[in-house]
């Protein structure tokens, strides 16, 4: 009984680190479960170019801006100098964040919570010794901020933007001018209203 | 058939061989001392990272599934974590190791999993793996609490030592051994996915980025991408071939130190702590009792040319006879660990409350909100700023001749007769571009021009010119534009030709 229960140990094991790799090298399912995290090792999926920051601040009443994240209160740090919140690339947490400040502090009322991306080139990140070594002009660090998204003080979004990095890569595509003439010649749409709908097929083409 | 029959015997030797599991002992002994470095600074802060009186971030939200896992009041997550960190402590000595094993995968691995921004790593998961493995194994049997409250053998052969090591079946080592392997191949394979990983450009801005810990020799190695490029390559091939080389063989004493090292250079060119850790604690499971013996001779070896090493392991023989065997207390140790769960839970509780992480009882009030400066506000808010050119150009470099399409030889003096490539290096997303490099001397007279496209896909853009005689040995300034705007420059000296009586 015992020796059984190791083979299935063993073949359930090695069945599922099989699993992983197999998802992970032919790119399928690899994030269909949360349970796939533990079972696809990609290290190294990429880093960006630029350098980005974020910035939680909410608006009161009295036009006053208010940091929101990290809280007023002990700051955590868990991979160097830097807040937690910055390790939030997907910005899924930003918005918990900004209501468990809201919820543990004393403020005027608020009336929006603003996201807000910094992002720089990361050859700014170069020391003054390393950038003098290859560069002959000195360094002119600028700082791109992009507003992410608007919510309310309940945590409803009133406007939400992609990061800033697919802005600059759907503006590269965009500034095709027969690209974006292309885009808008000969698309469907459909027609919603329930009159239009019982008037004509439903479909139509310009 | 009789080759299927030896193969099914090695395969069952591979794995049901009895051994004495030195190397899960080592590592039940070192992962928890690792884990602790990163479940120790969350203590303060587990309210807030993993309560529902917080700010988590559930693993499962990237996945599509939200809030997948319940989310526990703060006191509810201060006594768990409590009892994680006394797991930890209780695995590390050998107390009832194989519970406290699965008592921390299970907590750390739900703990991580609330927390994908500050918490669950790939490292995480590995430990998850590691732990799991561990709580079925024989990891308690040698060098624990447990082993001290066991009945041991005596040995009564004269020539081996005095108390025989309890045996059990290699395969849990050998399942470590095979995450460690998967780990590797999985993270080739992701670097094979990654094109740019081979061009050296992700790895360049890997080792500029801060978001890890303090990294300098990354920052000085950023400035030489075909290393970069050629470690690359050194990295992936050690990671695919890690699943071959890595068993007991020849190859193993070049594989293993490769990792050593491999990860030792992570911490130096990239900032990681933790993962190294983990990922030695992982090679301890490749240990096996040839190594221990060895092992054991070499320090025996020491112990008898140092006096003091002789005494203090004279004294920690004392001490352990002193110690003596204790199986009548067996039992009486499981009660005892099962009654220490909710008193350290309650421990965890009470500490959390006094701690109070929000300042909410506080003499002087509740935290009030930090006001930002209106001028910050303003910058913060204004509209974004047009994306400058410069922000679109990495560096601009020169040399004569390419290694992995990357200036191999970096230099800003040239003999005439030379073929010289100045390389663009663009910074991504970039939209498509017209690179204008103009040669300007002494006078700012343009001697030669260059145009090139780069289009958005591009990384580096490679302007060929040749220093021919006209060029008079000098300085000489490299201008690149683009739309007719200047974006960067680089000064250069033109050297007579080898050979002349000038370049004598």
């Amino acid at each position: 009984m015992k020796r059984w229960l190791s083979h299935c140990a063993i073949g359930l094991y090695l069945s599922a680190l099989s699993a992983g790799l197999i998802s992970q090298t032919m790119n399928f399912g690899s994030a269909s479960h949360p349970i796939m995290y533990f079972f696809v090792w990609d290290m190294f999926c990429g880093w960006s170019s630029h350098e980005i920051r974020y910035h939680v601040i909410g608006e009161g009443e009295s036009g006053a801006y208010y940091q929101l994240a990290p809280g007023p209160w002990q700051t955590f740090m868990p991979y160097g100098d830097l807040d937690r919140m910055h390790y939030d690339v997907l910005g899924n947490s930003h918005r918990k964040m900004a209501m468990n400040a809201l919820a543990h502090t004393e403020h005027e009322p608020i009336r929006r919570v603003i996201m807000i991306e910094e992002v720089w080139p990361k050859k700014y990140n170069m020391s003054e010794s390393s950038w003098a070594r290859r560069y002959d002009e000195p360094k002119d660090p600028l700082s791109y901020y992009w507003q992410r998204a608007e919510m309310t003080a309940e945590g409803n979004v009133i406007s939400a933007v992609p990061e800033y990095l697919t802005y600059l890569q759907t503006s590269s595509v965009a500034d095709n001018p027969r690209l974006v003439n292309d885009l808008h010649r000969g698309r469907d749409h459909f027609v919603l209203s329930p009159v239009q709908r019982m008037a004509s097929t439903g479909r139509q083409e310009d | 058939m009789m080759n299927s029959e030896s193969a099914v015997s090695r395969i069952r030797r591979f794995f049901y061989d009895t051994e004495i599991p030195f190397g899960l002992a080592i590592c039940r002994i070192c992962l928890p001392l690792v884990l602790m470095g990163m479940v120790l600074p969350r203590w303060s802060v587990c309210r807030e990272l993993y309560s529902a009186d917080g700010a988590t971030g559930q693993l499962s939200v990237g996945f599509g599934y939200i809030d997948l896992l319940p989310e526990l009041s703060g006191s509810a997550v201060a006594a768990l974590y409590a009892i994680l960190m006394f797991s930890l402590v209780t695995l590390c000595v050998g107390w009832c190791s194989r519970i406290s094993a699965f008592v921390v995968c299970v907590l750390m691995s739900y703990f991580s999993m609330l927390d994908c921004v500050s918490t669950m790593t790939k490292y995480t998961a590995m430990c998850s793996h590691m732990l799991l493995i561990l709580s079925v194994s024989q990891c308690g049997s040698i060098w624990s609490v447990d082993s001290w409250l066991t009945n041991r053998r005596r040995n009564l052969d004269p020539t081996q030592p005095t108390f025989a090591y309890p045996r059990s079946a290699a395969w849990p080592r050998r399942l470590l051994q095979f995450h460690m392997a998967c780990v590797y191949f999985g993270a080739g394979v992701t670097k094979i996915h990654t094109p740019t990983f081979f061009t050296g450009d992700q790895l360049q801005y890997w080792m500029l980025t801060h978001l890890n810990y303090q990294h300098r020799l990354g920052e000085l190695l950023s400035g030489y991408p075909v290393l970069l490029v050629a470690f690359g390559y050194i990295t992936v091939v050690w990671e695919l071939s890690f699943i071959f080389c890595s068993w007991k063989s020849a190859w193993r004493n070049f594989v293993l130190p490769i990792g050593v090292l491999f990860h030792f250079m992570t911490t130096l060119t990239l900032g990681l702590l933790m993962f190294p850790m983990v990922c030695y604690c992982g090679y301890l499971s490749f240990i096996d009792e040839d190594d221990v013996q060895q092992s054991s001779a070499w320090l025996r070896r020491q112990l008898r040319r140092f006096a003091s090493l002789k005494q203090a392991e004279s004294q920690l023989i004392a001490l352990r006879n002193w110690m003596g065997d204790r199986p009548q207390w067996q039992q009486a140790g499981r009660i005892a660990f099962v009654v220490a769960l909710p008193l350290v839970a309650m421990a965890g509780i009470g500490a959390e409350h006094q701690l109070d992480v929000y300042g909410e009882r506080r003499t002087e009030g509740r935290h009030q909100l930090a006001a930002i400066d209106p001028a910050r506000a303003r910058e913060l808010l204004a509209p974004v700023t047009p994306h400058r050119d410069i922000d679109k150009f990495f560096a601009v470099d020169m040399g004569t001749f390419l290694a992995s399409d990357l200036i191999a030889h970096r230099r800003t003096s040239f003999r005439q007769g030379e073929n010289v490539i100045a390389q663009c290096s663009l910074i991504p997303p970039h939209e498509d571009m017209v690179i204008e490099c103009k040669i300007r001397d002494t006078e700012n007279r343009v001697v030669n021009k260059r145009v090139e496209i780069a289009t958005r896909e591009m990384f580096r853009v490679n302007l060929r010119f040749p220093i021919t005689d006209d060029m008079r040995p000098g300085d000489y300034m490299l201008h690149i534009e683009t739309a007719g705007r200047h974006v960067l420059k680089k000064k250069f000296t033109v050297l007579p030709k080898f050979g002349t009586v000038a370049s004598r």
